[in-house]
């Protein structure tokens, strides 16, 4: 499926979405199963095109009970089964997320650093990508020791990198006399 | 032997037989008989010269002749060639000094201008090995000054990235929050 496919349906599950006032919760649904589709048991299932039609509208209702979803969800993934887009599922919650993201006024980003971050200094670098950005920061923190020391946060694309392990390879570039990727 | 000779020898025999009977039952005195018989054996004798000796002689004689004129006239024919070249050779002996010297001047001119060209040409490989040389040296130099620069750096790193967990404290740790949110705020 081309990605202007994928935004297609993205676009029109917000819709529905948007009408029954359940955007956040339907990005749930759907991430958590794109998690599932994801699954290396799963996905090749769902990947089969000699699967039959009635075998997969058993397979997506049998997801919908197993994850609890909401009739509006239930529904786009019957239309998904239907149409032989279950594969897509990943894609497709992709897309809805930054739609939803983008209605709401927010934007996610990645923000990784050498040790765990303290509340002050975790509200200071939200409060600053939020002045940069003028959305709402949606973080998602990792730890890795591998930076040495200082930060580096991914935000739609872009990196914004402060960690001592970047700083130190460019000093080496600069002491060998040469651009280095170290 | 032709006919004539034949009939002439036949006519001989019987004769020459008189003869000698004549002889042996002549009487003293002049021997009619045996100076007539001479007298036919030298006119046979001519005849045979004429008929038959004389015309060979004669060919003989012309064919030598002709062998000699045609070997005096390429004897002729030899004297005036060589002549011919004596006198060429006389002229060309005569301006061979002259012609000795301006071949000497044209082979030192030559000579020089041969030997300029191959200095030239010796000059010119000579410049550009020196040049390639000295490329080459200055690109091994760099080519060294990068490679130590990238070991020196590399070491650097190294022992930057086993130092810095022990070195970097929790200070420090903010100081890199705090410059980073002084670059990255808008």
């Amino acid at each position: 499926m081309s990605v202007s496919i994928a935004r297609r349906y993205a676009k029109a599950m917000v819709a529905i979405a948007h009408e029954e006032q359940s955007l956040e919760a339907t990005r749930a649904e759907l991430q958590r199963l794109a998690a599932l589709a994801g699954h290396p048991d799963l996905g090749p299932v769902l990947a089969n095109p000699l699967l039959s039609a009635e075998n997969r509208k058993r397979l997506a209702s049998t997801l919908a009970d197993h994850l609890h979803l909401r009739p509006v969800t239930r529904n786009f993934l019957f239309l998904l089964a239907d149409r032989q887009r279950l594969t897509e599922l990943a894609a497709i919650a992709d897309h809805y997320q930054r739609l939803v993201d983008q209605a709401l006024g927010r934007v996610r980003t990645q923000i990784t650093s050498a040790v765990e971050l303290d509340a002050d200094q975790e509200r200071d670098l939200i409060a600053v990508l939020e002045r940069k950005t003028g959305r709402t920061v949606l973080a998602e923190r990792r730890v890795d020791p591998e930076l040495l020391g200082g930060v580096v946060v991914a935000i739609e694309g872009t990196v914004f990198d402060g960690s001592v392990r970047t700083q130190l390879q460019r000093l080496a570039a600069t002491i060998a006399g040469r651009q280095s990727y170290l | 032997m032709s006919r004539v000779s034949s009939i002439a020898l036949a006519a001989l025999v019987p004769v020459a037989v008189l003869a000698a009977e004549a002889e042996h039952h002549a009487p003293p005195g002049v021997p009619w008989l045996k100076l007539l018989f001479s007298a036919v054996n030298v006119l046979i004798f001519v005849a045979l010269l004429r008929s038959r000796v004389w015309p060979a002689l004669r060919r003989a004689l012309r064919s030598r002749r002709e062998r000699i004129i045609a070997a005096l006239e390429q004897a002729a024919h030899a004297k005036r060639e060589s002549e011919r070249l004596q006198a060429e050779w006389r002229a060309r002996l005569a301006n061979v000094s002259v012609e000795l010297e301006a071949m000497r001047q044209q082979a030192r001119a030559d000579i020089a201008a041969e030997r300029d060209q191959i200095l030239n040409a010796a000059r010119q490989v000579a410049e550009a090995i020196r040049r390639d040389a000295r490329r080459a040296a200055e690109q091994e130099v760099r080519n060294a000054e990068a490679l130590l620069r990238a070991e020196v750096a590399a070491n650097a790193l190294a022992i930057a990235r086993r130092l810095a967990p022990q070195r970097i404290t929790a200070v420090h740790q903010r100081e890199f929050i705090g410059d980073f949110l002084h670059e990255v705020q808008p």
